[in-house]
């Protein structure tokens, strides 16, 4: 059934549903800082309103845009489901929607959307223009950024901080994943706040307070990173660092260095018996493999396998990489991984 | 050898079928399967430890222990990697195979003494018989801060009387074993 509101009507309804008594008609004549203190209020405001079980700030966003990255059209008719191409939308997103308004109208509308595409950013948790949203210089969510871990540790929108801090742990994650740094993307995947003896969740769900919420990320990033750094202080190889942490399975405050010498170890062993050993010409998927590809890896990482006890008993003894420990597990993949090529180079720290 | 490449696999059920055949969860099977005391037995605490405290052990609690929904779940948020998922799955697999073959740990014994506890356990959480064989059976092979921290999340759901969590909860649990541990240990524990 499609919808039959003008473009007027339908920005009556969202003024009254989402903008009631926010001073929208004031705000249009703002700019620089103080449009962006007014958006960030709005933003911090529709996060936080949950009485229809999640952040209202949603509900704006679904009035103009799907839950795809990016700003796609929602479709105005309630059916089909698969939009065809050309498919109708908001009448406030179309020019000859927009040309129906008075230019006050035109100018509440404009800010409208900038506070709906954050809020869109924000509650669905992909990456935005941090110097547009915050005044940021560098746009990059890494927690390198020393002034967006400064805002966020001190702004009072403390949702939109909550929101932001995950869309960092979302990033790293993905970069880890990405550079087979396995115990740091678990750790984010699972993070516990022990301040509050829950597991972190889901922004929107969370029973943690939002300022707690985003300090329990950003806490535990500031964490990994500066353990990178230590690592390049000890001039240490990326693998080198992510063997030691696989040993123990998570990603640990200091570099110990019994379980470096362990490392050291299997990492020689690893450049000079399994790099590059299972690359082949065609990229079949393994059980697709000849048998006797197969038996060759296998074989290959039963040695590994016997390695990695062989440094067990020599440098760590009783409760390390157990076998079927998730340590042990963790240096499996990294073996395989490094037989298929994957071996980073000096300059490919995390 | 089993793929950790998500794309090479069509569903989480799909996943789940290539672990029960894999030589990891065969292996610890075996363990599983060897006679109590022998020098290969599994131990409770360490296969919990292995599931964690994150979100798939709050899964694994919501969905009463099935392991085939929490791997579902898991799957589809995708943020955790299929290693370390793999190793939380064993432990489940584990835990399900416990709950089914042995008694030994924390657990109850026979129906009799199930149902003796849940009548004792059905004021405590409002009257409800439901919930408290729920508790019973999420806290069966928990180690003592996890039931603690149950028994809060509970309590911060409004299951369990916020009066009796503490020492009618604590006296219940004690006296069938399932909580060896002191009510000063539980009361610092529970909110």
């Amino acid at each position: 059934m499609a919808k039959t509101k003008t473009a007027r009507e339908e920005l009556a309804w969202i003024e009254r549903t989402f903008f009631k008594g926010a001073g929208l008609a004031k705000a249009i004549r703002m700019e620089g800082d103080e449009r962006r203190d007014y958006r960030l209020a709005q933003v911090e405001r529709l996060l936080s309103d949950m009485r229809i079980g999640g952040p209202l700030a949603v509900c704006l966003s679904d009035e103009f845009w799907t839950a795809d990255e990016g700003r796609r059209p929602m479709p105005w008719e309630d059916t089909p489901p698969i939009p065809e191409p050309g498919y109708l939308t908001n009448p406030l997103l179309s020019v000859e929607g927009q040309q129906t308004l008075t230019d006050r109208e035109m100018g509440r509308l404009r800010l409208i959307l900038e506070i709906a595409g954050l809020c869109h950013d924000l509650s669905l948790h992909f990456t935005f223009d941090l110097k547009e949203a915050f005044g940021i210089r560098k746009n990059d969510f890494w927690v390198s950024n020393k002034q967006l871990v400064e805002w966020l540790t001190t702004t009072g929108y403390e949702h939109v901080a909550m929101h932001t801090a995950y869309i960092m742990k979302k990033h790293a994650i993905d970069v880890y994943e990405l550079g087979h740094y396995l115990p740091a993307q678990d750790e984010l995947a699972e993070l516990y706040s022990e301040k509050h003896r829950q597991r972190l969740g889901y922004p929107n769900t969370t029973e943690i307070p939002p300022r707690d919420y985003a300090s329990t990320i950003i806490d535990s990033l500031v964490q990994i990173e500066r353990h990178w750094q230590r690592g390049r202080r000890l001039k240490l190889s990326p693998d080198l660092v992510i063997l030691h942490d696989e040993i123990y399975g998570v990603v640990p405050h200091q570099f110990d260095k019994g379980v470096l010498a362990a490392a050291q170890e299997l990492f020689d062993y690893m450049d000079r018996e399994l790099y590059g050993l299972f690359v082949t010409k065609d990229f079949k998927p393994w059980d697709e493999q000849p048998e006797s590809y197969r038996q060759f890896v296998s074989e290959a990482l039963g040695r590994f396998a016997d390695k990695v006890r062989e440094v067990r008993s020599k440098y760590l003894g009783k409760g390390w990489i157990t076998d079927g420990s998730l340590a042990f597990a963790y240096l499996m993949e990294h073996a395989q991984q490094c037989g298929r090529g994957f071996w980073r180079e000096e300059d490919n720290a995390l | 050898m089993m793929s950790n490449n998500r794309a090479d696999y069509g569903s989480a059920s799909e996943w789940l079928s290539a672990l029960k055949q894999d030589g990891l969860w065969l292996s610890q099977l075996q363990r599983l399967q060897a006679p109590e005391g022998s020098n290969i037995s599994v131990n409770r605490e360490e296969i919990m430890l292995q599931i964690g405290q994150g979100d798939t052990f709050h899964l694994w609690n919501i969905c009463q222990h099935k392991v085939e929904p929490v791997v579902e779940e898991v799957w589809e948020v995708a943020e955790l990697s299929l290693i370390k998922l793999k190793i939380q799955t064993i432990a489940m697999l584990s835990m399900e195979w416990l709950e089914q073959h042995a008694n030994g740990g924390v657990g109850v014994g026979t129906e009799e003494q199930s149902s003796a506890i849940v009548d004792l356990l059905k004021p405590i959480f409002y009257g409800s018989e439901q919930e408290a064989r729920a508790f019973l059976e999420s806290i069966q092979g928990m180690k003592p801060t996890q039931i603690t921290d149950k028994v809060n999340q509970l309590v911060g759901e409004k299951k369990i009387s916020d009066l009796s969590s503490h020492r009618d909860l604590w006296k219940v649990l004690h006296d069938f074993d399932l909580y060896k541990r002191t009510e000063a240990n539980w009361n610092m524990q529970v909110k």
